[in-house]
């Protein structure tokens, strides 16, 4: 292969982010599918396709070896590029003939030859309408986070199991294809919309797939530093509280937060202490404090 | 004919933005009793968005209008190969006027 820099016009050791940034504007000019009539391309975006993710594997390595992303992606295969197929026949699934040819239909020359290609038996059934169905499902915001599935029962009392996949978020529409009781009036099953409700939790809010929460700990914990365990999404897990900490103090648990979508992995956790004193006032602690407030004045608000 | 899951698997997509695409009618799979069925133009289409989303970095309500337009391109040349392939049979006089409509002048 050659120096793959120099494929992609850019210096040697250059970062990944001007790889990416020179790719994407090699691959716009080069990409076979956007330049069907142009054969030279090809080969041209294959070497630079090569060398993007030559570079990039590179990049990749780098970065789990420092643990920063798991084991994903593999090198793709030799492929055959969608322009191949997407000038063979003209009852191809991906042809739209309506809109294709309702532009070119002013010209008289061609509007003989045009005439019968719209009337496509395929594209006229899809065009049928289908009894759809809309269902809202409510979930526990845990249960969207971690994904689960739900029995549902559909107005016609045909029940359906449904994969709530993880991160799903809140409005987020599932489709189930063809689940739809069929309706008297002949063509196919409809759709089943489900719309997706996340209940808010009573401790836990979420913000994309990290999970925020707030931590009550004690006034020992806080001043003497503490090991407590902190209930997640993904769990209880033991999280070290250091000596010193202070109300409003945010720490993260790292990949405790919700599954991404996919379920690869989890964002992160985060609490933000929150220190309390004890229920009933004390009087110990109160001459404690008393003694310890007249040798170390310290101030909170304001100037210095 | 590759299923759902090994879509998901071969090209690194995420169920949902695969279901979203079959939703908006980018992908076109073959519904079977065992679910969907992806062939070889399915996936060299997957392949095509999964470029321009990624690589291209073309946002999500975008790819609707380019790949639309891409159909739109594809069609047109299908149908000017046809017309190359109608003009094959005429004889070669018409053949000649209808090529001097198409050259440039310089």
């Amino acid at each position: 292969m050659r120096d793959p820099y120099a494929v992609l016009g850019i210096a040697k050791g250059a970062d990944i982010k001007e790889v990416k940034k020179a790719y994407r504007k090699l691959a716009r000019d080069l990409h076979p599918d956007l330049h069907p009539g142009d054969a030279k391309t090809e080969d041209r975006f294959k070497e630079v396709a090569a060398a993007h993710q030559f570079l990039a594997a590179a990049e990749q390595k780098g970065r789990y070896d420092r643990g920063e992303i798991d084991a994903s992606g593999a090198p793709r295969a030799d492929r055959t590029f969608y322009r191949t197929y997407a000038e063979g026949s003209p009852k191809s699934r991906y042809s739209d003939p309506q809109e294709a040819f309702s532009n070119l239909e002013g010209m008289d020359v061609f509007s003989d030859l045009f005439r019968g290609v719209r009337h496509n038996a395929a594209w006229q059934a899809e065009q049928m309408r289908r009894a759809d169905v809309r269902h809202k499902l409510e979930v526990d915001l845990v249960d969207a986070a971690n994904g689960t599935v739900r029995e549902i029962v559909l107005p016609g009392g045909k029940r359906l199991k449904v994969t709530i996949p993880p991160g799903s978020a809140d409005g987020q529409v599932l489709r189930l294809r063809g689940q739809a009781t069929q309706s008297g009036g002949g063509g196919r099953a409809g759709d089943v919309h489900i719309e997706i409700k996340v209940r808010p939790h009573p401790m836990f809010t979420r913000n994309g797939d990290d999970i925020h929460a707030e931590l009550p700990i004690t006034l020992p914990e806080a001043v003497l530093g503490a090991k407590i365990q902190v209930p997640t999404v993904a769990g209880t897990v033991s999280l070290t509280v250091p000596k010193g900490a202070n109300s409003g103090t945010r720490l993260r648990i790292r990949s405790k937060g919700g599954l991404v979508r996919g379920g690869r992995s989890r964002g992160d956790h985060y609490v933000t202490l929150k220190v309390m004193l004890p229920d009933k006032p004390d009087t110990e602690l109160a001459d404690l404090v008393e003694k310890w407030a007249a040798r170390h004045p310290y101030r909170v608000r304001g100037g210095r | 004919m590759a299923t759902f899951d090994e879509i998901l698997r071969l090209h690194h997509i995420e169920r949902v933005e695969l279901t979203g695409w079959i939703e908006q009618r980018w992908v076109r799979p073959r519904e079977t009793a065992e679910g969907y069925g992806f062939d070889e133009v399915d996936e060299a289409r997957i392949a095509l968005i999964c470029e321009l989303r990624r690589d291209l970095m073309v946002e999500e309500d975008v790819l609707g209008l380019v790949l639309s337009l891409l159909d739109q391109l594809y069609a047109t040349r299908r149908m000017l190969r046809t017309v190359e392939e109608a003009l094959e049979t005429l004889p070669e006089p018409v053949r000649a006027q209808i090529k001097a409509k198409f050259r440039v002048e310089p």
